[in-house]
C-alpha cells in the first residue's frame, strides 16, 4: 500500500454516466484482481474523502503503472473526477483490499461464472485475464437497467475481446440490449440447462443481485466469491466505517470491507435487510458517490 | 532551527501535531504510510474494558465540508491493546496517549488501571463525550458535577498524567472546563464530534444505522477554534485544539486561539499523509514569521 500522486493520461466520458480514466502511476506494485484504489484530485478537501475505486486494467511500463478506473458519476465527488483532465494530478492510495482468490485448476471442468450488474463490472476484468491466463474458461453474464444505443454496455467490449463474443451474456431491464431481464435469471437458466457447470463464481454488483447470486451458487453448489461495496472513509483499516456481517470462526461478527474484504465467500457473507430505494439511480450507490 | 516542541502536563512533546483519536487506528495501520517517529504523538481508537462491536452500518455519511459518523466505539478492548499493540508501538518514538471509555465510571476506572501496566502509554485521554453510544459518554461530559467525578475518580489511580476530551454539547463549555480542572485533570482535549443527522429522500430513511452520528470535518472548524478559545480562558492547564483541521494554517488558528497542541482527526482519512505536512507547514510559517519556538504563540490572539 503506497500514496502517490497519479498524473491523468485520459479520462473521458464513455456514454451517460459512465466514465474512463486512465493515469500513471509513478510506483511498481502488484494489483491482485478485485483490489482497489482510494482516489482524489490532489490536495482536494471538498468533498472531503476520497472515491473507492477498483482496478479495471492495469500494465506495468518501466517507472510506473498505468491504471484504469471506470466509474459512474452520481454525486459530488464522481463529478469532480470528471473534471480532470490530461496533465491533472490525482492521489492514489494503493493498491487496497484482499481480491478475489483462484483455486487450482480441478482435474474436470474449467468453466468458470462472472457475474456482473451495472457499474460491478470492472471488478472482474484482470480476474477474468487472469482465469483464462490459468487455462480457465470464463463466462460472463453481465446486466444494467439500460444500453447506449452506439456504445452497448459499458466494458462489454474489453470482454468481448478477451473472452470472446459467445462467452459473455448480457441483459437490460429494458430490453436495450441482450436479453430484457435482470442478468440473475440469464445465470439461473444457464444453471438450469445442466449442459454447462461452472467450477466457480465471481460476482459484483448491486446487492439484489448479490443476494440472488449468492442463493443460486449455494443452490447449484457452486463455490462463489462476491465482491461487496460499503461506504468507506479511509479505505485502508482505520475509520471501521464499512463493516460487514460475516460468519467467522462460528460466530457472526463485523469486518472491515476495505481489508478484510472486499472478496468474501458467499456462504459467510450475514446479509442485511432489504431497503427499498427509490433512488433515480438505484443500483450500486458508493465507489461512484 | 525552529523549535516545534511543546510540554503539556509534564510530557514533551517534539511537535504540538498529534493525531485524533478514531482516525488513526492504533498507530501501526500508519506505519507503512508515514514515518510515526516524526509525529508529535497520537491517541488511540478510543478503549473500553470489553471489547466492542460498534453499531449497526450504514456508520458514515458525507456531508458538505466534512462527514457524519456512528462507528460506536468499535475496539479490540483495552487488554488486547496493552498485549498486541503496545508491544509494537514501543518501537516508535512518539508519544501515545490512550484514549480511554467506559459505560459507568467504574469501567473507565478499570481501563486505566489495565493501561497503567502497559508499558509505553504517555497519557490518558477521557472520553466523556463520545455522541454514539446510549451510555456513558456525552451524558458524562456534558454535566459539570459528573465530569468532575468520572475526573477525580480516574486521577486517584491513574499512573500518568490524565487528558479530559470535552463534548461541544455541554450548555458551557467553559464551566466543564473549570470542573475537571479542580477535579485535577491535568489537560483537556477540546472537542468531540457534533450531533448530527442526514436523510436519504428516496428510502426516507435515516442515512446513518444509529439514526444520528458526529459531525467533524472542515465544516466544524469555527466552532472548535471558538471552543478551545473559550475552554482556554478559563483554565489555566493546557487544551488541545481538535476540530476540522486539514492545514497548518488551521492547527495555528487554534494555536493562537489558546491550544498548547492540536489534534488531526478526519482529514487522516482522506490524506494519511497529513499530520507531516502540517508539521512541515507549521515549520515554514514560524521561519517567516521569525517565531523560533512555536511555544511561544500559544494563546497570543489579540483582542
Amino acid at each position: 500500500m503506497m500514496d502517490v500522486t497519479a498524473t491523468v493520461l485520459n479520462n473521458a466520458r464513455e456514454y451517460g454516466d459512465y466514465w474512463r480514466l486512465r493515469v500513471k502511476i509513478p510506483a511498481h506494485y502488484a494489483v491482485r484482481p478485485g483490489q482497489f484504489a482510494m482516489i482524489r484530485p490532489s490536495a482536494q478537501w471538498e468533498p472531503i474523502l476520497r472515491r473507492a475505486m477498483v482496478f479495471y486494467r492495469v500494465e506495468h511500463r518501466v517507472h510506473a503503472l498505468e491504471a484504469e478506473f471506470i466509474y459512474r458519476v452520481m454525486g459530488r465527488g464522481t463529478r469532480q473526477l470528471a473534471q480532470l483532465r490530461s496533465g491533472d494530478r490525482l492521489d492514489v492510495l494503493g493498491p487496497l483490499g484482499n481480491g478475489f482468490t483462484i483455486g487450482e485448476r480441478p482435474a474436470v471442468g474449467r468453466d468458470v461464472a462472472l457475474v456482473s450488474g451495472g457499474i460491478g463490472i470492472p471488478a472482474l476484468y484482470l480476474l477474468a485475464a487472469e482465469l483464462c491466463q490459468r487455462g480457465f474458461v470464463p463466462r460472463l453474464f453481465h446486466g444494467d437497467r439500460t444500453s447506449d444505443a452506439e456504445r452497448g454496455l459499458i466494458c462489454v467490449d474489453d470482454f468481448y475481446a478477451l473472452l470472446g463474443r459467445d462467452h459473455v451474456l448480457c441483459a437490460t431491464e429494458d430490453g436495450s440490449y441482450g436479453q430484457r431481464g435482470v442478468v440473475t435469471d440469464l445465470l439461473e437458466s444457464a444453471l438450469q440447462s445442466g449442459a454447462w457447470r461452472p467450477v466457480a463464481l465471481y460476482a459484483c454488483g448491486p446487492e439484489p443481485m448479490m443476494k440472488r447470486v449468492a442463493q443460486l451458487a449455494l443452490q447449484f453448489h457452486i463455490p462463489a466469491e462476491l465482491s461487496l461495496e460499503a461506504a468507506m472513509a479511509c479505505g485502508f483499516g482505520v475509520c471501521l466505517a464499512c463493516v460487514q456481517r460475516v460468519r467467522l470462526d462460528g460466530r457472526i461478527t463485523y469486518v472491515r470491507v476495505c481489508c478484510e474484504g472486499p472478496v468474501f465467500r458467499a456462504e459467510d457473507i450475514v446479509w442485511e435487510e432489504p431497503v427499498v430505494d427509490r433512488s433515480p439511480v438505484g443500483g450500486m450507490r458508493n465507489g461512484a458517490r | 532551527m525552529i523549535d516545534l516542541s511543546v510540554d503539556i502536563a509534564g510530557i514533551h512533546f517534539k511537535n504540538p501535531v498529534l493525531a485524533a483519536s478514531g482516525t488513526f487506528g492504533y498507530g501501526l495501520e500508519f506505519a507503512e504510510l508515514i514515518d510515526l517517529n516524526r509525529l508529535g504523538g497520537f491517541c488511540t481508537k478510543g478503549l473500553s474494558i470489553e471489547p466492542l462491536e460498534g453499531n449497526p452500518p450504514p456508520r458514515i455519511v458525507e456531508t458538505h465540508g466534512g462527514m457524519l459518523n456512528s462507528i460506536g466505539l468499535q475496539n479490540i478492548g483495552v487488554r488486547a491493546f496493552v498485549e498486541q499493540k503496545l508491544p509494537h508501538l514501543r518501537k516508535y518514538n512518539t508519544r501515545v496517549i490512550a484514549n480511554v471509555f467506559g459505560f459507568s465510571p467504574e469501567e473507565y476506572v478499570d481501563v486505566v488501571r489495565v493501561l497503567n501496566d502497559g508499558d509505553g502509554v504517555a497519557a490518558y485521554e477521557l472520553n466523556i463525550s463520545c455522541p454514539n453510544v446510549k451510555k456513558g459518554g456525552m451524558e458524562i461530559g456534558n454535566d459539570p458535577n459528573e465530569a468532575a467525578r468520572l475526573t477525580e475518580a480516574v486521577k486517584r489511580v491513574a499512573h500518568r498524567p490524565v487528558i479530559v476530551k470535552l463534548s461541544p454539547h455541554a450548555r458551557s463549555i467553559a464551566e466543564v472546563a473549570r470542573a475537571v480542572e479542580a477535579a485535577g485533570a491535568d489537560a483537556l482535549s477540546v472537542m468531540n464530534t457534533i450531533l448530527g443527522m442526514s436523510v436519504d429522500i428516496y428510502t426516507r430513511r435515516p442515512r446513518l444505522g444509529t439514526v444520528m452520528g458526529g459531525l467533524s470535518g472542515p465544516a466544524i472548524k469555527p466552532i472548535a477554534v471558538r471552543m478551545v478559545f473559550e475552554a482556554a480562558r478559563a483554565v489555566s492547564i493546557p487544551v488541545i485544539g481538535i476540530g476540522g483541521i486539514v492545514t497548518a494554517q488551521d492547527a495555528l488558528e487554534f494555536i493562537i486561539a489558546g491550544a498548547s497542541a492540536i489534534q488531526v482527526g478526519t482529514a487522516n482519512y482522506a490524506d494519511p499523509g497529513v499530520t507531516i505536512k502540517i508539521i512541515d507547514g507549521l515549520t515554514a510559517y514560524c521561519r517567516q514569521q521569525n517565531i523560533a519556538q512555536i511555544r511561544t504563540l500559544i494563546g497570543t490572539i489579540r483582542c
